[in-house]
Order: C-alpha cells, then sequence, then structure tokens
C-alpha cells in the first residue's frame, strides 16, 4: 500500500498560493518540462479531463506531495502500469477515447482495491485520478512555464 | 413487596439473602430473574420512583481528563437507573471481543461469546427487542433496503437493533413489587461495604437516607449493581477495615474507564444521490427497527492491529434549515441563503468532484444547480412507516428538508452528504480512571472523579480504518470519503462525546492481578460480594453495552441461584 499524507493545514496553506512557483519542489519541475506532443498518449489522457481548473487544483496538490513524479513521462509510466489488470501498455497506446477512459475507470477501481491512494485535503483519492490531475496541471501551467 | 428507606428507623439492622445495591438495569435483571424463588432479596435503589434533584446531585463530580459529559447527568439515580435515558441501542458483543488480541493490551476475557450465548433470548425479551439475530444475512431477508455492497473482506456491515420508545425504561417494578421474595426499597443510598477484619467476607451494607436515618443490611450474598463509575466510587470509599477501599488489593479499582468514543470524522459525498444509503440509518425492517454499522472484519483488524471502531452515519441532507434558523444571525434575512450554503463541499472537494464526474459513469456527483426532489422518497417512505407521534417528529427534518430545496431550486442543488461518525471500542488504558475526589456529597462521601484518557492506538485505529473503509467506497464507485479527523494531531476533536457507555472500573479476569473480578463476577478475594454492570467488561467491546450487560447479569443471577441454593 502506498500512501501520502497531507496535513489540513499545509494544504490550506497551498490552496493560498495563488501560482505555481510557489509550491516547493514543483518549481523547478514545471520550469524544465517539456509537454510531449499533442498526439501522444499524455495528451489523450488529459483531454479525458474536461474540468481542466479542477483538474489542475487537484493536481497541484498531489505534485506537491510526489515532486519527483512532476514529469509528464513519469506520470503516464505510473498511469498505465503496475496494476493488476490484463491490460498491456499497448493497449493504452492504441485506444480510443472511450477505451482509454475505460481503462482510466478500471485502473481507478484497482487503484481503490490495492489502497493505491493518495490523501489530499482529507480526501482520499485514487493515486491514477491524481496523477491524471497531475497531467493537467503540466499541460497548462507548466506549458506556460517553458 | 415496596419499602420507602424514611420508613425505616435509624439504626435498624435488616438481614436478607441477597442485598442489590442499586436498581438500574443490571440490579434489576439480577432481582428479576430470581423472583418467585426462595432466596430472600433486598433490592437498594437511591432514588425515589422518578427524578429527583437532590438524589441526582449525589452524582455530581469532577471530570479532569478529556471533555466527557456532567458526571451528576451522564447517568441516572432513580428506580430504572440509566435505562431512563437510554436510547434502545442492542447489539451483542462479538466473539472477537472476548479474545486476547496481542497488540491491544490487557484485552481478553475470562469468559468468551458462548458464555453469553445462552442468556441473550431471555434479554432480548427483557430488553424489548423481537428477536436475537443480529447476522446480516438474515436482516437482509427481512428488509427492503440494502446494505452499501461492500467485500466482506474489507469492509462489513453489522446490525444494531433499536428498541421501539415505548418499549425502553427497564421499569419492572410491578413484577418486582408483586414477587413474594423480593423488596424493593427506594431511597436507600448505600453508603459504605463493610467486610470482617481480614477482608474475606462482606458483612454488611452501610445505607443512608437524605432525610438523615442510618441502617444497615447484613445478607449471604451482595451484588454491586450502581454503574460503571459509581461501582468503583462505592469500592474506593469503603475503606474503614482496607484504606485501598474494597476490592482493590492491585489498585485496579477505577482504572480501565473505558468508553465508545464517537466524533464526526469523516465526510462522505456519494457519486450519485440515487446510492441508497437507508440501511445505514435507523430504519423499520419487519416488524423492528434497525440501523447498519460500518466497520473492517475482524480479520483485517487482527492484521492491521487494531482496535474495533465502528462506523455510523449521519445524515447530512444538504443544508439544515434548523441549523440556518438557529444561527445567531437568523434576524438578517440575507443570512438564511449564506447559511444554506454550507452544506455545500468546500473548494478543494468541488474540484474532486469535477474530476470524479469527469472519470464516472455517475453524473450528479458534479452538478450544481441540479433540483432536489421534493420530497425526498425516503422521507416519504420513513413518515409512512412511523406511528403518529413519530411523524409529528419528522416535521421539523421535513420542513428543513423542503427550505433546503426550495433554496435549491433558486441558488442550487447542495451535495447531499453523510457525516461518518466513530464508535471506538477504545482501548483499554490503566490511566484513564475513575478516582475519589476532594469534594463531598450530601451524606460526606468523597465524590467521583473521572479521568478519562484514550491512547495513540485509538487514534491510529479511527485513521486506519477510514482509509480503509475510504478505499473501498472508492473502489465500488460508490463516492469519496474525505477523512475530517486530525489523525495526527494530540488533540481529540472538540465534538468527541461518549454513549454513557462506562466499562471497565471493576473489570474481569481470572487473575486477580489483572482484575477485580472474576469469570463469576464475584470480587476476588471476598466470597460473597458480586458486581453486575458494564463495570466489569475488560474491553467496552463493539456491542451495546446495556443488552450484553443484561445477558451477563442473567449468567450471575443463575450462578447466585445455585450458590445460594
Amino acid at each position: 500500500m502506498t500512501r501520502i499524507g497531507l496535513t489540513r493545514r499545509h494544504f490550506l496553506a497551498l490552496l493560498g498560493a495563488a501560482v505555481v512557483p510557489l509550491v516547493p519542489g514543483l518549481m523547478p519541475a514545471l520550469a524544465t518540462h517539456v509537454w510531449p506532443a499533442r498526439e501522444g498518449l499524455a495528451a489523450r489522457l488529459v483531454a479525458l479531463l474536461t474540468h481542466t481548473t479542477s483538474a489542475a487544483a487537484v493536481g497541484r496538490a498531489y505534485l506537491a506531495q510526489s515532486p519527483h513524479e512532476a514529469r509528464a513521462d513519469r506520470l503516464v509510466a505510473a498511469i498505465t502500469s503496475g496494476w493488476t489488470g490484463t491490460a498491456p501498455g499497448a493497449a493504452w497506446q492504441s485506444a480510443s477515447k472511450p477505451e482509454l477512459l475505460e481503462l482510466v475507470r478500471m485502473k481507478i477501481v484497482d487503484d481503490f482495491a490495492r489502497e493505491e491512494v493518495a490523501i489530499l485535503d482529507g480526501w482520499i483519492v485514487s493515486r491514477t485520478e491524481a496523477r491524471l490531475c497531475g497531467l493537467v496541471l503540466l499541460a497548462t501551467e507548466g506549458a506556460r512555464s517553458v | 413487596m415496596l419499602l420507602d428507606a424514611r420508613t425505616i428507623p435509624d439504626g435498624a439492622q435488616l438481614e436478607t439473602d441477597l442485598c442489590i445495591i442499586g436498581g438500574g438495569p443490571a440490579g434489576i435483571t439480577v432481582a428479576h430473574a430470581l423472583a418467585g424463588r426462595s432466596t430472600r432479596i433486598l433490592l437498594l435503589e437511591s432514588g425515589p420512583d422518578e427524578y429527583d434533584d437532590p438524589t441526582q446531585s449525589l452524582y455530581d463530580g469532577e471530570s479532569v481528563g478529556l471533555p466527557y459529559y456532567s458526571l451528576k447527568f451522564s447517568r441516572l439515580r432513580f428506580f430504572g437507573g440509566s435505562a431512563n435515558h437510554w436510547g434502545g441501542y442492542c447489539m451483542p458483543h462479538q466473539a472477537a471481543d472476548f479474545e486476547a488480541r496481542t497488540w491491544i493490551p490487557h484485552s481478553g476475557w475470562p469468559i468468551g461469546e458462548m458464555d453469553l450465548a445462552p442468556y441473550y433470548p431471555r434479554a432480548a425479551e427483557l430488553v424489548g427487542i423481537d428477536t436475537t439475530r443480529f447476522d446480516l444475512d438474515w436482516w437482509i431477508t427481512q428488509d427492503q433496503d440494502r446494505p452499501l455492497p461492500f467485500d466482506a473482506a474489507r469492509a462489513v456491515t453489522r446490525v444494531v437493533q433499536i428498541v421501539r420508545q415505548n418499549r425502553r425504561g427497564f421499569r419492572f417494578r410491578d413484577d418486582l413489587q408483586d414477587a413474594s421474595n423480593v423488596t424493593l426499597c427506594l431511597r436507600a443510598n448505600a453508603l459504605e461495604i463493610v467486610t470482617d477484619d481480614q477482608g474475606r467476607t462482606t458483612r454488611e451494607v452501610r445505607v443512608g437516607t437524605l432525610e438523615g436515618a442510618r441502617f444497615s443490611v447484613a445478607a449471604r450474598a451482595f451484588v454491586l449493581a450502581t454503574g460503571g463509575i459509581e461501582n468503583a466510587r462505592l469500592l474506593l470509599a469503603s475503606n474503614g477495615q482496607n484504606p485501598a477501599g474494597v476490592g482493590n488489593d492491585h489498585d485496579l479499582v477505577g482504572r480501565f474507564f473505558g468508553e465508545h468514543p464517537r466524533f464526526g470524522a469523516a465526510t462522505f459525498v456519494p457519486t450519485d444521490r440515487a446510492i441508497p444509503l437507508g440501511f445505514h440509518f435507523p430504519h423499520r425492517a419487519s416488524l423492528s427497527t434497525i440501523e447498519g454499522y460500518i466497520g473492517l472484519p475482524r480479520e483485517l483488524q487482527r492484521r492491521e492491529e487494531l482496535v474495533d471502531v465502528q462506523i455510523l452515519m449521519q445524515r447530512e441532507l444538504g443544508p439544515s434549515f434548523d441549523d440556518a434558523v438557529d444561527a445567531p444571525v437568523v434576524r438578517d434575512a440575507l443570512a438564511l441563503p449564506r447559511n444554506l450554503t454550507q452544506g455545500r463541499l468546500d473548494e478543494f472537494g468541488s474540484h474532486l468532484a469535477n474530476v470524479v464526474g469527469d472519470l464516472s459513469t455517475f453524473q450528479q456527483f458534479t452538478v450544481p444547480g441540479a433540483p432536489l426532489p421534493i420530497p425526498y422518497p425516503e422521507l416519504v417512505g420513513e413518515v409512512l412507516n412511523r406511528n403518529t407521534a413519530d411523524r409529528l417528529e419528522l416535521i421539523p427534518a421535513i420542513f428543513g428538508d423542503l427550505a433546503g430545496a426550495a433554496y435549491a431550486q433558486l441558488y442550487g442543488a447542495p451535495i447531499t452528504t453523510a457525516i461518518f461518525r466513530t464508535r471506538i471500542d477504545q482501548a483499554p488504558n490503566p490511566e484513564s480512571r475513575v478516582a475519589l475526589g476532594t469534594e463531598r456529597d450530601a451524606f460526606g462521601m468523597l465524590r467521583g472523579q473521572l479521568d478519562w484518557q484514550l491512547t495513540d492506538l485509538d487514534r491510529y485505529s479511527v485513521r486506519r480504518t477510514l482509509e480503509i473503509i475510504g478505499a473501498e467506497i472508492g473502489r465500488l464507485g460508490l463516492g469519496r470519503l474525505q477523512i475530517t479527523f486530525d489523525a495526527d494531531g494530540q488533540a481529540w476533536p472538540e465534538d468527541m462525546s461518549g454513549g454513557y457507555h462506562h466499562a471497565g472500573t471493576t473489570r474481569m479476569s481470572a487473575d486477580p492481578r489483572r482484575g477485580v473480578v472474576d469469570g463469576n463476577c464475584r470480587v476476588h478475594g471476598l466470597d460473597n460480594l458480586y458486581i453486575a454492570g458494564s463495570s466489569v467488561f475488560p474491553t467496552v467491546g463493539s456491542g451495546n453495552p446495556t443488552y450484553v450487560l443484561v445477558a451477563l447479569a442473567l449468567r450471575l443471577a443463575d450462578h447466585l441461584g445455585t450458590v445460594l441454593s
């Protein structure tokens, strides 16, 4: 089981930080981050989330806890691997948008089953949904940073 | 026979076979079980037949530990005892409650689940429930509602039965009064338990009335049944022969005070308003009223080394109109909608709801502004299932919900949430204790002092239990859980309270160095003093104490019937 803790006090302080560069440990990662090609898996995963502001807020909280994951390739690798399901990596690459959404849903269920969760402001979220949000943050704030 | 202690002459010496001190559920059960036999029983009750403030004030005392209810009012001192404010919740202890669990210091009973099993049918009759069945599978066949569909290896639902209001109270006065071998003596306050010089036999109990009379009762056997705080207080205060008090050779009397700590620890936000939660709130099933508590399977608790933490759901159907109108600023008309919005998710929760909604097959998790159904179908069902008096009780809730619905039409629907409240079987803790204070009551007896304490194991168990249940809720797609309990802090939540479940202060053990009473509830070292009630519970247990202590009192009555015949 992997769990990440974030105290409410810490989180509120985090929310108070209006811009990404104030997040400790995250700024260098974003500043050097180069967003992958539009047609890549990362971009297609990001496209699953329509509420980008919300996703970025969740992603910011997650990457503040796990700054070592603040790279698109690492997040994509983590999202598409390390589960008990049967979908191979190639399945993610070739999946249509509905298939990709279904794979993500299955991975989220698998995360919860294995307690692969993060605790953000007290909320118990699957690491896959948190990582997806991290991707959205990189795709928006991060892209602006480069 | 009924006797008023004020009619007993000062200095009188009464004599009987069995003297029971305390007319609450435990004492009444013992007397009731032995009614009609040849054993002469004198049941001493401090109070009259109804509340009396000078008598109740004898319970006043100081609380020096974690915040707790007023000692004066957390138990009741008149015939029927604390059953007079009983909520009617019944559940037996589970087999695991009796086991010595290596990760829980001082756990383990000298008796097991099967020792109490034969007494539950009669206990059910006495407390007023219709069946001794508590297994979920059976209740599902009796109930239209369904529990949340947990994987039984990850989380479980436990059934609690709730005694109907008009059957609570434990007032078997007529039965006792009519029994030829029972004398119920009201307004009789036990002041001291007196043993022989060797401290091996209880000789008599000294009794007083608030009017000033003093008399004594000699008996072949005594049962102390005055509750989890007062049992310890009376033993400690009975220090005429031994400064440590009666039954206290190993400094155990008063220690290990336990409760079922309760507080709001998490917020559950369902993915969809249509997810049925009715099973987890008090509701009618067949002829009974039941509620489903959420907990962890025992095997998982063993693996994780946790104490038992049960979760009670507290309904939060959007904004509370009652809360809104009760707010100090209610005179300001604008305050009403402002207060009603407090049922909404906070900023981060709203963001998370949007993310979950994007990825979910459900839609309602994220829909701000969706109108609420008016009125809620489940409330209509509740109303139809209630009798007239209970329906009247629901009117404020319905009014509040309608106001909330009206608000929702104007400003958007708030999220329906449920608060997860804990019910912890707190770990036995010798530093959590009842002692004698420095103030004295109307009899000159030192008042009780409570120092309620919890342990890090309790705190850790709450957090882990919520994490596991939260992950299971996520796995099932039921919603998300926000842990609001600060498990890393040192303070306990401000809303923490207990259940008036006072346990452990005269704990049971086969070993005199580890317990005050033995497996038959007899005080170690004394051949004729017994204790009834939850004060003998070595661990508070997962069950509700009243049902369990009544079964245990029936078992004690069986034992006394043999001993005294």
